[in-house]
């Protein structure tokens, strides 16, 4: 856990082909491509919108094959219960009684979906990185507070995270095999510790910041210009987006 | 309780991005500027919480202490809460970027919920009266998150009504688990620093 803290919050955790683009368009194509797969529910409109963002996938592997395949088994940790309880409780007819027809499909098309919205929003958008993510929400007109808040929280929750682990360490030595409601007000004593500690230290930090200059820096945007290669960019996105549209509608 | 990627129709995704827009606006033009650090360090705090692990027999849960945060940071809950979700997206791969606003609204509508209807007893209520609501909070964060979640696999695939159900159901022990941690916490920081209760948001 510490390590892909300390990787993404502190830095761009995986270098990818996309790294010369402008952040916002890799934020749009990215957002472009996973709203046109989540608008298809057949299979030959998944499979023409698969190939852009498995592109997307490839052209990032070089730079961090290890970032990205541990993200995509992240991602693909949930398919047991997919596949388990949509064939249960999915409407439709069943097959021996037990297992829905339209449930089986449901899944196939969730998981199918899942994998490409997951491995173009990765490729393009998380292996930026916070502190990139946060200059693209700026550079698309999201508020100061939200992206102070985001760049905030990606700074703290790195710091907090070595206190609350050596408080988890202490409950764990002080009471090996710890369960049921102490265990509960424990770890509920620990979270008030850590506030109470994160309290004082956000008053320092906001009359640290106020001394400073108000915003703490946090109000200037990272420079960069928009180009024509952004334009081709987002133009082959869209062109994509619909052609998988397309598909789908005469074809699926 | 969160919902992935692939699961939501481009509809629900659309209205989920709006009203998380809505609540959002409406939570940072609520927010007090200069506590803005401490509302990111509360988040922080939740955020490492939600990871950590307790085992509660026969099994081990996360707590997700949506009620907790929603009491804590009453209408800054919205940009909080979406903030974490979005580094949760972008750290575990937990949830998904385009289904963040309607994780956001089931989340932060959940904890704000949690904070108008018991916020006022936990902070000024007697020990009682203030573990009771407490208890409340946590169980109906849990509740209502599983709620809108279910709400919104109907809205996008009626055929998936008896999973929403279903899904709802499993919530229930773990809402007990959860009123019973925020009541616990509630309990700690009043005795030891009720200043901490106090809500970050111009009045």
């Amino acid at each position: 856990m510490m390590a892909s803290l300390s990787e993404v919050c502190g830095m761009q955790p995986c270098r990818s082909g996309f790294d010369g683009l402008d952040p916002r368009c890799r934020v749009l194509c990215a957002l472009i491509a996973a709203m046109s797969v989540s608008a298809v529910y057949d299979l030959r409109g998944l499979a023409a919108g698969s190939v852009l963002p498995l592109a997307a996938l490839c052209a990032c592997w070089r730079g961090g094959a290890a970032y990205l395949r541990r993200a995509m088994l992240n991602v693909n940790r949930m398919l047991v219960l997919i596949w388990i309880f949509l064939p249960l409780a999915y409407a439709g007819d069943r097959a021996w009684g037990i297992v829905s027809i339209d449930g089986l499909r449901a899944a196939l098309v969730i998981t199918w979906k899942l994998n490409i919205v997951s491995a173009v929003m990765i490729s393009m958008v998380a292996s930026m990185g916070i502190p990139a993510l946060g200059g693209a929400l700026g550079r698309l007109g999201f508020p100061l507070r939200l992206r102070m808040l985001l760049l905030l929280m990606a700074r703290y929750t790195l710091l907090l995270s070595g206190r609350m682990a050596t408080l988890c360490r202490a409950i764990h030595l002080r009471s090996p095999g710890i369960s049921g409601a102490l265990s509960c007000r424990a770890h509920a004593s620990m979270v008030g510790t850590t506030l109470i500690h994160s309290s004082d230290r956000a008053e320092r930090a906001s009359l640290a910041m106020s001394l400073r200059g108000g915003e703490g820096g946090f109000s200037r945007v990272p420079s960069g210009r928009w180009k024509g290669k952004d334009s081709l960019a987002c133009s082959v996105f869209l062109a994509n987006a619909v052609f998988v549209i397309a598909v789908s509608r005469f074809w699926g | 309780m969160h919902i992935s990627e692939g699961f939501l129709s481009p509809a629900a995704l659309a209205a989920g991005a709006v009203a998380a827009g809505a609540g959002i606006a409406w939570g940072l033009s609520r927010m007090d500027p200069d506590r803005i650090v401490r509302v990111a360090m509360a988040s922080s705090v939740f955020f490492l919480a939600s990871l950590v692990n307790v085992r509660i027999p026969p099994g081990s849960t996360h707590l997700s202490l949506v009620g907790a945060m929603g009491l804590l940071l009453g209408w800054a809950s919205f940009p909080a809460i979406f903030t974490a979700l979005l580094l949760q997206a972008a750290l575990f791969q937990f949830g998904g970027f385009l289904v963040l606003g309607a994780n956001t609204t089931s989340m932060a509508g959940a904890a704000v919920l949690s904070y108008l209807l018991f916020g006022k007893a936990v902070r000024e209520g007697s020990a009682r009266v203030s573990r009771a609501a407490s208890f409340a909070a946590g169980f109906l964060g849990v509740v209502s998150a599983a709620a809108f979640v279910a709400m919104w696999l109907v809205i996008s695939d009626a055929g998936m009504a008896r999973a929403a159900g279903a899904l709802f159901a499993i919530h229930m022990p773990i809402a007990a688990v959860e009123g019973v941690a925020t009541m616990f916490m509630t309990e700690y920081l009043k005795k030891v620093c009720p200043d901490v209760l106090a809500v970050p948001q111009a009045r």
